[in-house]
């Protein structure tokens, strides 16, 4: 990897922590009833996440998060 | 939910409960960020505490007249479960006392402010209390510290308290 990579990732990163920071503080922001919607949604996924034969999980890498 | 709420005012109207809050991960959740819980803890004081045992069953007979979905010791809301517990301490029985009135849709459920919820995280002190914790400290415009060190100090968990302090 090239000091230019390495510095273009490191930026992205630095946007993603940035981005999710701002995300913590709009979910802080909602209604009661909304962040109750958000747990049973949760818990909903999970279930059927956990039901899902058929489940694929993808991952981000560093490569494809630095290209955005 | 909104319901469940409904269901318990009602019941305390009735005399079948003298007071009841919202617990644990959802009750700090008025507070912070949904977090991600197996179940929904709502405490609730007993009117009858005549017998040294816990006995639940009316409360259950009431919500299973209404239909509600019971599973266990479980009652199922939107898919979710619904855990009553009964206070179990002297801080969490305090933390049900000082519970504010909190809109709902409507409907209004008390909740313990957020110096208690974390108190009771101290004593709790399991690998998921820690870590909300830590990620509130982070938080710091959200809660009293001088309150929490007040509450913690008469708890005797000022030392673990102690380790969240920058």
């Amino acid at each position: 990897m090239s000091n230019s990579d390495y510095y273009s990732q490191q930026a992205h990163l630095e946007k993603v922590i940035a981005g999710k920071k701002e995300l913590k503080k709009e979910l802080i922001r909602l209604s009661f009833p909304e962040k109750i919607k958000r747990i049973i949604e949760m818990q909903k996924f999970s279930r059927d996440f956990a039901k899902d034969k058929t489940k694929k999980i993808y991952v981000w890498t560093m490569e494809s998060l630095a290209k955005g | 939910m909104k319901t469940l709420f409904l269901y318990l005012k009602e019941m305390q109207s009735m005399g079948l409960i003298s007071s009841y809050a919202l617990g644990g991960a959802t009750a700090l959740v008025y507070y912070f960020e949904p977090v991600q819980t197996q179940d929904i803890d709502l405490f609730i004081v007993l009117t009858d505490k005549k017998d040294s045992l816990v006995n639940l069953s009316p409360i259950y007979s009431y919500l299973a007249e209404r239909n509600v979905e019971l599973k266990n010791e479980y009652v199922i809301v939107e898919g979710v479960p619904v855990q009553f517990l009964v206070p179990y301490n002297a801080l969490v029985e305090e933390a049900i006392s000082k519970a504010v009135e909190v809109d709902f849709n409507g409907a209004s459920i008390p909740v313990p402010p957020i110096e208690y919820l974390m108190a009771i995280m101290l004593q709790t002190w399991r690998m998921k209390d820690r870590s909300r914790l830590e990620e509130l400290i982070k938080n710091q415009d959200l809660f009293d510290s001088k309150k929490v060190l007040e509450i913690a100090a008469r708890y005797s968990l000022e030392k673990r308290w102690g380790e969240f302090q920058i």
